[in-house]
C-alpha cells in the first residue's frame, strides 16, 4: 500500500460516510466530498492528523442554488487531498484562517467573485476588485456577464436595478491595520509609484525608519481571465492563460494543458513530456537571471544588473530559435507540443548551455566573494522555517528556509521523474541565502537541459485530442520559477471549460513579504520586495495626524510641522531654526508625542 | 557554504574592464536589424484562393482577431486585426488548407488603430493586401 492508499484507509477508517467515497483520481490525487455540516471535522483530521500543512488554495464553483468549495491540501510529500464541500449561496461559510494565515486572501477572492459570506473574515482591504465595484455584482457567478460594464467608464454600471456606488465600498468596519496603527507614520507607495514595476499598492506603518506593519493591496492586475476562459473553447484558453504572465508563460500553460490532458484521459508522447521540460528549463535560466539583475539593481549594484540580462539574451534567443518567439512560447497544445527540436537547435542549445554555464559559475563565485553583496543581502527579509510552513511560502522562498518545497521532486510531471537533479535548500532564511537558491537552480537546470536534450527520446510530439473534454475535474501542480502554480479545471462535456482557477506563486509569497519586512527598516523594502523602489519624495506632503486625547484631526502641512519640530528641539534645549527648510533631517521621528 | 568564503571587495572590476575591449552587446536599431528566428510569428497572411470557408480559424482564434467573408462563390476574403492578434499561429495550425501563413514581419506599429485592421481581399478586386 502507497502513501496515497494509506490516506484513503485512515479518512475511510475515521469517517463511516466516507467509506468507499474517497477518490483516488491518480497516485498522489484524492478527493472527497463532504457535507458542509462535517466539513470542520474532516478539515481539522485532515490537517492536524493527517498532516496535510500546506493550503494550496481554494477554489470556489458556481453550482445554481448552492457554491461549491474546494480546499485544495497538500502535504509535504506531493499528496494533494481536495476537500469538497457545499453550501447554499445565502448560507455563510467559516473562515479557515486559523489553520492557514495564508488562506485570508483566497477567502477574499471568495467573498469578492463568488459573493460569499465569510464568518471570522477580519475587516481589510479587499481583493481582487476594485474600491468602486458596486455591491452585489459577483463576476464568477455563472450568471453574470460583463455586458454591465459600461467599458468607457471603467467599472461604472448602467442599465435597470442595478445600483451605482462609486468609493470604497468595502471597508464598513475600521481594519486590524487602521486600529493597530493608528499613531504611526503611514506612508502609500503605489499604486502608480515610479519606484514601482508593476501596479501594486503598500501601506506602510513607519515608527522612524522602521516598519512596523505594512499592509499590501493587490488586484490592480485582475484581467478577469477565469471568467474570459470559461467563455471560450479548451485550444484558445491554452493561449488565453498562456499569456497569465509574459515570464512564466510556458509554466502557466503547462500547468493547464496538463489538467485538461488528464481530464481527457490522454497519453502524452514521451518526447513532448521531455520538450516541455526543456522549455521549462530555459525559462527558469531565463527567469532567475532576470530576478538576479533586478536584485542587483535594487541594491545599487547595476553592473551585475547589465551583465546578468546580458547573459540572459542568449537564452531568450535560444528560446526563440526553438519556438518561434521570445516571450509567449506557443509551444503547448492540448496533447504535447506544437514544434519539435531539430538537431541543429539541440546542437545551439547545448553550445550557449556551456558558454552560460560558465557565466554562472562566476557570479556564484562573486555572491560568495563580494562583500558588498554579502553584507548587503544577509540577515535582510528574514523568514524562519517555522513562518515558511505557517504562512506557505513557495518556491526559492522556502527553500532558501531549509524547506524541500519543489513540485518537480514531489509530484514529479513531465519528464522531470526520469531526469536526475537536486533540490537545492539554503539555511540562510534572507535574501542572501534566495539568491544562492537561485544560482544553484540556474546550474541544475543546466545540466537538466543537457541531460534531456542528450536522452530525447523518439517518436511523435502529440496525440490528437478532442475538441469536447468529457466531463470531469483535475488539479495540476507546476514548479514554475517563482514556486508552485496551481491550475483546476473542470469540464462539463461542451468545448468549453467549466470553470479555470489559477494560483500563481507570488499570491501564495504575500504574507510571507509582510512578514520579511516587519521590524525591518524602509530601506531593505526594495530589495525584500524587489520589484519596489520607494521615493519619499514623491508621496504627499502633508501628514494627517489624529489627536488621540479629543479625536479631533487636522491636517498638518510641511511648514506647520517643521515650526512644530522646531519648537520641540527648542524645548529640549536645541535650535534648528537657523537650519534651511529643505533640510528634511532636522526633523524628530518620535510621531507619537506629536499626538 | 559552510567554509568562511574568502572575501573580495570590488570583485568585478576586472570582469567590467575586460568588457572595454569588446564588441557591444547591443545592436543599433533600427539602422541595423536583427535576423528573426525561423519559427518566428509575426504579421499573418492570408491566401484567398486556397481558403474554403470553414470557419476553423475564426472559431480557434483566442483573440477573436479575424474574420472570413464570403463574397462570392467560393471567394473569401479575411480581416486580421493586428491590434487584437496576439501571434499565437493558432490559425495557421487550425487551417485545413494552409490559406492563412505566418511571416516575419513585426514592424507592425500603426498611430491610427484603425490602420491595424488589414483587409485580405479575394483575388478579382485585389491580390495584395490593403489598408483600409
Ligand atoms: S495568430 Fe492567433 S491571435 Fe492572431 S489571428 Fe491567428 S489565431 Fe488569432
Ligand atoms: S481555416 Fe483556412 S480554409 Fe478555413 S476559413 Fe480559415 S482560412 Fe479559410
Amino acid at each position: 500500500m502507497n502513501d496515497t492508499e494509506n490516506i484513503k484507509a485512515k479518512l475511510e477508517a475515521k469517517f463511516d460516510f466516507l467509506k468507499d467515497a474517497v477518490k483516488l483520481q491518480r497516485d498522489r490525487r484524492l478527493w472527497i466530498e463532504v457535507p458542509y455540516a462535517k466539513f470542520a471535522e474532516v478539515f481539522d483530521f485532515a490537517v492536524k492528523q493527517l498532516g496535510f500543512s500546506f493550503l494550496c488554495t481554494i477554489t470556489g464553483l458556481d453550482a445554481g442554488a448552492d457554491l461549491e468549495y474546494i480546499y485544495h491540501l497538500a502535504q509535504g510529500a506531493g499528496q494533494m487531498l481536495n476537500i469538497k464541500t457545499k453550501a447554499p449561496k445565502d448560507q455563510a461559510i467559516k473562515t479557515i484562517t486559523a489553520y492557514f494565515p495564508s488562506g485570508i486572501i483566497y477567502e477574499r477572492e471568495l467573498v469578492d467573485l463568488l459573493g460569499t459570506k465569510m464568518e471570522g473574515l477580519p475587516a481589510g482591504i479587499r481583493y481582487p476588485l476594485p474600491d468602486d465595484w458596486p455591491d452585489n455584482q459577483y463576476p464568477l457567478r455563472k450568471d453574470w456577464n460583463a455586458d454591465v460594464l459600461d467599458r468607457n467608464v471603467g467599472s461604472k454600471m448602467e442599465g435597470e436595478n442595478i445600483n451605482i456606488t462609486v468609493g470604497p465600498t468595502h471597508l464598513k468596519e475600521p481594519s486590524d491595520f487602521s486600529i493597530t496603527h493608528k499613531n504611526d507614520v503611514t506612508i502609500p507607495i503605489g499604486p502608480q509609484h515610479p519606484a514601482l514595476k508593476e501596479p501594486e499598492s503598500f501601506s506602510v506603518a513607519l515608527r522612524g525608519e522602521k516598519i512596523v506593519g505594512i499592509q499590501l493591496r493587490l488586484g490592480y492586475n485582475h484581467r478577469g481571465i477565469e471568467k474570459g476562459a470559461e467563455q471560450r473553447s479548451y485550444i484558445q484558453d491554452v493561449y488565453l492563460l498562456e499569456r497569465i504572465c509574459g515570464i512564466c508563460s510556458h509554466a502557466h500553460s503547462t500547468a493547464y494543458v496538463q489538467a485538461v490532458e488528464e481530464i481527457a484521459g490522454l497519453k502524452v508522447p514521451k518526447r513532448a513530456e521531455y520538450i516541455r521540460t526543456v522549455i521549462g528549463e530555459l525559462e527558469r535560466v531565463h527567469s532567475h537571471l532576470l530576478w538576479l539583475g533586478v536584485a542587483g539593481h535594487e541594491i545599487g549594484f547595476d553592473t551585475l544588473l547589465m551583465y546578468s540580462w546580458r547573459d540572459r539574451e542568449s537564452v531568450m534567443d535560444i528560446l526563440a530559435l526553438i519556438t518561434g518567439n521570445r516571450v509567449n512560447y506557443g509551444m503547448n497544445l492540448i496533447g504535447g507540443v506544437r514544434r519539435d527540436i531539430t538537431p541543429e537547435e539541440i546542437d545551439q542549445t547545448l553550445k550557449v548551455i556551456d558558454k552560460l554555464e560558465e557565466q554562472t559559475k562566476y557570479y556564484i563565485q562573486l555572491a560568495l566573494e563580494e562583500v558588498t553583496l554579502i553584507q548587503r543581502l544577509s540577515g535582510v527579509g528574514t523568514l524562519t522555517t517555522e513562518d515558511v510552513l505557517r504562512l506557505g511560502a513557495v518556491g526559492p522562498t522556502a527553500r532558501a528556509s531549509s524547506v524541500p518545497r519543489d513540485i518537480r521532486k514531489d509530484d514529479p510531471y513531465a519528464a522531470y521523474g526520469e531526469i536526475p537533479f537536486k533540490v537545492i535548500t539554503d539555511d540562510h532564511n534572507d535574501v542572501y541565502g534566495r539568491t544562492i537558491v537561485r544560482m544553484g537552480e540556474l546550474m541544475e537546470a543546466y545540466g537538466m537541459v543537457r541531460y534531456a536534450l542528450k536522452n530525447l527520446p523518439d517518436g511523435p510530439i502529440s496525440v490528437r485530442a478532442p475538441r469536447k473534454i468529457p466531463a470531469g475535474e483535475a488539479v495540476s501542480r507546476y514548479e514554475a520559477p517563482r514556486g508552485e502554480d496551481i491550475h483546476y479545471v473542470k469540464s462539463n462535456g461542451t468545448e468549453n471549460p467549466e470553470r479555470v482557477k489559477v494560483r500563481a506563486p507570488t499570491l501564495a509569497n504575500t504574507q510571507a513579504v509582510s512578514k520579511m519586512l516587519e521590524d525591518r527598516y524602509l530601506a531593505d523594502l526594495p530589495i525584500v520586495v524587489a520589484a519596489i523602489d520607494p521615493c519619499f519624495s514623491c508621496t504627499d506632503r502633508a501628514i494627517e495626524i489624529i489627536n488621540l486625547d479629543n479625536s479631533e484631526e487636522k491636517i498638518m502641512t510641511w511648514k506647520n510641522l517643521r515650526d512644530y519640530s522646531v519648537d520641540w528641539y527648542k524645548k529640549q534645549g536645541v535650535d534648528f531654526s537657523k537650519m534651511s527648510s529643505r533640510g528634511g533631517s532636522a526633523f524628530g521621528g518620535k510621531r507619537s508625542k506629536f499626538g | 557554504m559552510s567554509k568562511k568564503p574568502f572575501v573580495h571587495p570590488g570583485k568585478m572590476i576586472e570582469f567590467v574592464l575586460q568588457s572595454l575591449f569588446k564588441k557591444p552587446a547591443t545592436v543599433n536599431y533600427p539602422f541595423e536589424k536583427m535576423k528573426m528566428p525561423e519559427h518566428f510569428r509575426g504579421k499573418l497572411n492570408f491566401i484567398s484562393e486556397k481558403c474554403i470557408g470553414c470557419m476553423l480559424c475564426v472559431k480557434d482564434c483566442p483573440a477573436r482577431a479575424i474574420q472570413i467573408k464570403k463574397v462570392g462563390d467560393k471567394k473569401f476574403e479575411a480581416e486580421i486585426d493586428l491590434g487584437k492578434c496576439v501571434y499565437c499561429g493558432q490559425c495557421v495550425d487550425s487551417c485545413p488548407r494552409k490559406a492563412l501563413e505566418i511571416t516575419p514581419e513585426f514592424e507592425l506599429a500603426q498611430i491610427d488603430r484603425n490602420k491595424l485592421k488589414i483587409v485580405f481581399h479575394a483575388p478579382e478586386s485585389t491580390a495584395e493586401p490593403k489598408a483600409q
